[in-house]
């Protein structure tokens, strides 16, 4: 390498210079000991060369890298649109007339067999439907899976899992709130937008609505977790995601049983109004129209799906809120 | 194996040539085509089509001692037909500038903590200012380890348009980080 032309050289030319890049960006080993003894020879140019030096390996660029899977298929794609083309059999002379009409029909045939098999083949891999069952407004629902174990759906809600899959993963979307009675065996994971609960075999109550999540344990252990964390939960414990998505430490909920909605009731533990109003819109077919400051409201309270009157007469009386009723609106103020 | 090997094994049919140029060079490509389109199918289109026709052509296709630069060449040509193409369809105006868009940034080791949202804001206009030509010359310099002659043909420019261009982008560049470097040592002698 000619070294002398270098001396000549400022900051902006030697983080010009390849082999000064390859040496500063990609710690080239030849390119070092070039660069080193350089150095050495020419210590007035230190500054220069750490000026070069900053402004070669200053720059970040934010990129996307594609994916090896992106890149095998487009290579694919490619590969398939450059096969070689493989040598027209038709009007060959080398083949026989004759014989040439009673095999090219064979091999057509089994040509479509083979095609028919690989296909039938790929369905029965692949075949994989989803099955789902949801629960409307004012409604409960009892869904027995494939395993015995069962899933109580409150209202509004919805569950989907692959039933065909379901001796591999005892895997289950859900949407809204469940109670799962889960059968000893392999793991079980109830996925949600919002978090994930596992579980070995055990009785539990998920509820992912909204920013909502929360999960309590009625039997046996479960695993909830969620992008900030996870948390294991024994009997009687329960843990809920605050409002910066952090799963709480276990908490018990005192005497109120578990999934108690599964008998018509619902209790509130200090929960804003907000939540009070989303359930009764969910058990009775209503809507409730209310401000943001009363919604904003945090409550311990209970209510039962037998009356809709008893629900807004302790509105009424407990928070001191006016309802009125028209249709099927309900008016807080 | 050399480029110019590799080359002629292509020239020669040898259809494992063109899977280990795709394999060298896919990746780079792929980020370079998407400076200008940020639709990730349409650029892996181009690179699709890109190869077929290098395939389809390859008695005919001159010696090259870079393949690189070749198919940088060839993908920013097909770009550019294709964004103009697109370009027309919407209004019949001049094919504009192709934008070329690379977010840039500094290593955070040279910011360090000392950046708070604002002065990170302020460095983000800074790097704004690079025109996208500077930019694209600056990624093909140190992100597609491109030298003058290579950056000059991939552009459509002569040697000394490219040497210029890069020259006043790395000035620019300096002066975003004189002015770091001014704030830095402002902020550790407590002056601000």
């Amino acid at each position: 390498m000619k070294s002398e032309i270098f001396t000549s050289y400022t900051s902006l030319d030697f983080a010009q210079e390849p082999s000064f890049i390859r040496w500063v960006r990609a710690g080239d080993e030849e390119a070092a000991v070039f660069w080193q003894n350089w150095l050495q020879e020419h210590p007035e140019k230190a500054t220069e060369v750490a000026e070069g030096r900053l402004l070669a390996t200053a720059l970040r660029v934010q990129e996307e890298e594609p994916s090896a899977l992106q890149l095998s298929n487009l290579w694919s794609r490619i590969d398939a649109a450059t096969q070689e083309k493989l040598p027209v059999t038709d009007h060959t002379p080398v083949v026989p007339i004759n014989s040439g009409a009673k095999i090219r029909p064979m091999r057509r045939w089994l040509t479509y067999a083979a095609a028919a098999c690989v296909t039938l083949l790929l369905v029965a891999l692949f075949y994989n439907p989803t099955r789902s069952i949801s629960a409307g407004i004012a409604e409960q629902k009892t869904h027995q899976l494939p395993d015995g174990s069962s899933v109580v759906l409150n209202a509004a809600s919805k569950v989907s899992y692959r039933p065909l899959r379901w001796g591999l993963a005892r895997k289950i979307e859900l949407e809204g709130e469940a109670f799962f009675q889960v059968t000893k065996g392999r793991r079980f994971v109830v996925k949600t937008a919002q978090g994930e609960v596992e579980v070995l075999g055990t009785s539990f109550n998920v509820r992912a609505r909204g920013n909502s999540f929360a999960v309590s344990c009625v039997t046996g252990k479960v695993r909830v977790s969620n992008p900030k964390g996870e948390r294991i939960l024994t009997p009687g414990l329960s843990t809920q995601a605050n409002d910066n998505g952090d799963l709480v430490a276990p908490y018990t909920v005192g005497t109120q049983p578990t999934a108690a909605w599964r008998d018509g009731k619902f209790y509130f533990n200090d929960a804003p109004l907000q939540e009070v109003f989303e359930e009764i819109q969910r058990q009775f077919e209503v809507r409730v129209q209310t401000s943001p400051e009363i919604a904003k409201r945090k409550v311990t309270t209970y209510f039962e799906r037998s009356n809709l009157d008893s629900v807004l007469y302790n509105l009424r009386w407990t928070f001191e809120l006016e309802t009125s009723v028209r249709g099927n609106l309900i008016i807080v103020k | 194996m050399s480029d110019l090997e590799r080359w002629q094994a292509l020239k020669d049919g040898d259809k494992r040539a063109l899977e280990h140029i795709y394999r060298d060079h896919a990746a780079v490509l792929f980020k370079y085509g998407r400076k200008f389109m940020p639709d990730a199918q349409l650029v892996e289109d181009c690179i699709q089509d890109l190869f077929i026709e290098l395939w389809d052509a390859r008695q005919r296709i001159s010696a090259t001692d870079s393949i690189r630069k070749y198919l940088f060449v060839s993908l920013r040509r097909k770009i550019v037909k294709t964004l103009d193409r697109q370009v027309k369809k919407i209004a019949s105006e001049e094919p504009e500038e192709r934008h070329f868009q690379a977010d840039f940034g500094i290593d955070q080791l040279l910011i360090q903590n000392e950046m708070d949202a604002e002065r990170e804001s302020k460095l983000k206009v800074a790097m704004a200012a690079l025109s996208e030509r500077q930019r694209e010359v600056l990624y093909l310099k140190y992100f597609a380890d491109m030298d003058y002659n290579q950056i000059g043909e991939i552009m459509e420019l002569n040697y000394q348009s490219a040497r210029n261009l890069s020259h006043r982008a790395l000035e620019s560049l300096r002066q975003i980080l004189l002015v770091i470097f001014i704030v830095w040592l402002c902020n550790f002698f407590g002056l601000i």
